[in-house]
């Protein structure tokens, strides 16, 4: 095997154990913040889910760009390079010196496992992703446009709203749901929705979907679970500041939700009493309550930059761990 | 469905007969207790002598499910004089487990094939030169390509021709509605493995309902805020 390929081995499993190391520190985060988040203002909790949930892919360029950090100087200034000090057996992170031994046989075919079911799997999601987005297209371009509200009417009887799409984001809204709402009811589901476009939702959420697979699953449901209730909320909160006043948009998500179940109840009898109903529950009972005051998030913006800059003093110190620990597993 | 009443009118219609070998006067693939739409599919491939794939299609199942479901009506039929006659349809549940299971795609269409539907659902019928007058001179595009995109959607089962003279003339064969039905029905009804929500946010969540208890309490707090909103804030 060329040692260019024994190289490439050796970075895909630092970068694996990386993204491991931080999805475990993402799920100890959530195991000790969890409860607590959930109570935050929707627009702050949204942005510290997003990070959570980003956690593991971010930590992974990090710590690996900072271990690979001397190999790159060694790169540049080759008087500074280190390597020579260790025998051929060691696991070099590097790039001038390739290492002479590849990694374990088994290892090599889980890693070559790992890959193909992780291509596999993005190779699926994304041609649903452009299925729906297409799908998408084909209703914005057979409804009927209203420029006065903004929205395209979508001729069915089952009363949905939703803003749909990726990079160009349209509200829909469907003529059921049209002929049952009054003119205010629809004026604050509009303004969620539309809260939805400029926010960029749907994009967000794709984004954070893909990178929740690689959290433990218990805790990459949650992330997407959450993100899309603080989503949702954060959209409320704008509604009620463009609208008249909170309890309408708690009316109004009370009155889609009602005309939803009479329609799934016309329609199909089995109703999943889940995710959905605690998601409508906590978005009435937050508009109900006293609006939270903003959050800044500050504090988590200097946690980062802390850790950051941490990382990249101490990248000699993670680049020997990792060459060790990656020789310990590997041969 | 569309299906569902475009075949039910084509047998309604006077004059109608069926064309069928059967053992008896009454039409096999209507005894079949298949339900909607496979019944009236096997139906329509008898009727309009469509070949199975555009079936397959219409259906938004794949071939070999259609190939499946088709095989075993003709055998259990007793064509080759063994086997009963279904009458209570359990000879089916293995297919059409089978067939449930696959996900209901609605065909998607071009820019232009879109712009042909919507003209053709909002004028009715059409045929191809007074497409062309509606569509094709604004767009810079021959009668030609009118021609073969009309004849296209036809292979595809969106629109049904009729010979008027010497012409086509072209209806859509679904509507607008069930279009529509069949687009949200692929995004919101779960058929994605959950990947469509990513692409959409519902002002309520498309699959999954409150439960009636928690539904009333909640609209109880909101109406009684309301009652203390009007009596006036302090």
């Amino acid at each position: 095997m060329s040692l260019v390929a024994q190289s490439a081995q050796l970075f895909l499993l630092a970068g694996i154990a990386f993204l491991a190391f931080g999805a475990f520190l993402a799920a100890v985060f959530v195991g000790l913040g969890g409860a607590r988040l959930t109570r935050w203002e929707p627009r702050a909790r949204h942005r510290a889910l997003a990070m959570l949930a980003s956690l593991p892919a971010a930590s992974a360029i990090v710590l690996l760009f900072a271990a690979s950090l001397p190999s790159l100087v060694a790169l540049v200034a080759p008087a500074l390079d280190h390597c020579p000090v260790h025998d051929d057996g060691h696991a070099h992170l590097c790039f001038v010196h390739l290492p002479k031994v590849g990694i374990h046989a088994g290892l090599l075919l889980c890693l070559v496992f790992l890959v193909s079911y992780a291509a596999l799997r993005a190779a699926f999601a994304a041609s649903s992703v452009v299925r729906a987005v297409r799908v998408v297209a084909a209703l914005a371009r057979t409804g009927e446009h209203r420029s006065d509200l903004g929205v395209t009417i979508v001729e069915t009887s089952q009363p949905v709203c939703f803003a749909a799409g990726l990079l160009s984001p349209r509200v829909l809204l469907s003529r059921g749901l049209f002929d049952v709402l009054s003119s205010e009811e629809r004026a604050v589901v509009l303004a969620h929705e539309r809260a939805h476009v400029r926010r960029r939702d749907a994009l967000v959420g794709c984004v954070i979907r893909a990178l929740a697979v690689v959290h433990l699953p218990s805790v990459g449901r949650w992330l997407v679970q959450e993100l899309e209730v603080a989503a949702e909320q954060a959209c409320d909160e704008e509604a009620a500041r463009f609208g008249t006043d909170r309890v309408s948009v708690a009316a109004a998500i009370l009155m889609v939700e009602r005309s939803a179940k009479d329609a799934a109840a016309r329609e199909l009898a089995p109703v999943a009493v889940a995710f959905g109903a605690r998601a409508v529950e906590r978005r009435v009972e937050a508009l109900l309550g006293e609006p939270h005051p903003p959050r800044s998030l500050r504090p988590l913006a200097i946690a980062i930059g802390v850790s950051l800059v941490s990382v990249l003093v101490l990248a000699d110190e993670l680049h020997h761990l990792t060459e060790s620990v990656l020789s310990v597993i590997a041969h | 469905m569309a299906l569902v009443s475009y075949v039910s009118s084509r047998v309604s219609e006077p004059g109608f007969r069926l064309g069928l070998p059967t053992d008896d006067s009454e039409p096999f693939v209507l005894r079949f207790l298949l339900p909607s739409p496979y019944r009236e599919a096997l139906l329509l491939v008898e009727l309009e002598g469509l070949t199975q794939e555009q079936m397959a299609e219409m259906l938004g199942i794949s071939l070999s499910g259609m190939t499946a479901l088709w095989s075993a009506s003709r055998r259990r039929r007793g064509e080759d004089g063994v086997g009963p006659t279904p009458i209570d349809g359990r000879f089916y549940s293995g297919y059409l487990a089978q067939v449930k299971s696959a996900p209901v795609r609605p065909p998607l269409l071009g820019e232009l094939e879109t712009a042909v539907m919507n003209h053709l659902w909002s004028a009715g019928d059409g045929e191809v030169k007074a497409v062309h007058a509606a569509l094709g001179k604004r767009r810079g595009i021959t009668l030609n390509t009118i021609q073969s995109t009309l004849k296209r959607l036809f292979e595809k089962g969106l629109l049904v021709r009729d010979k008027v003279s010497h012409a086509h003339v072209y209806r859509a064969r679904a509507t607008r509605e069930d279009f529509h039905r069949d687009l949200l029905g692929e995004l919101v009804g779960g058929l994605m493995n959950g990947q469509a929500d990513a692409v959409v946010s519902a002002f309520v969540d498309l699959t999954e309902r409150a439960g009636p208890e928690q539904l009333e309490r909640l609209e109880a707090l909101v109406a009684e805020r309301r009652r203390k909103l009007e009596r006036g804030p302090r």
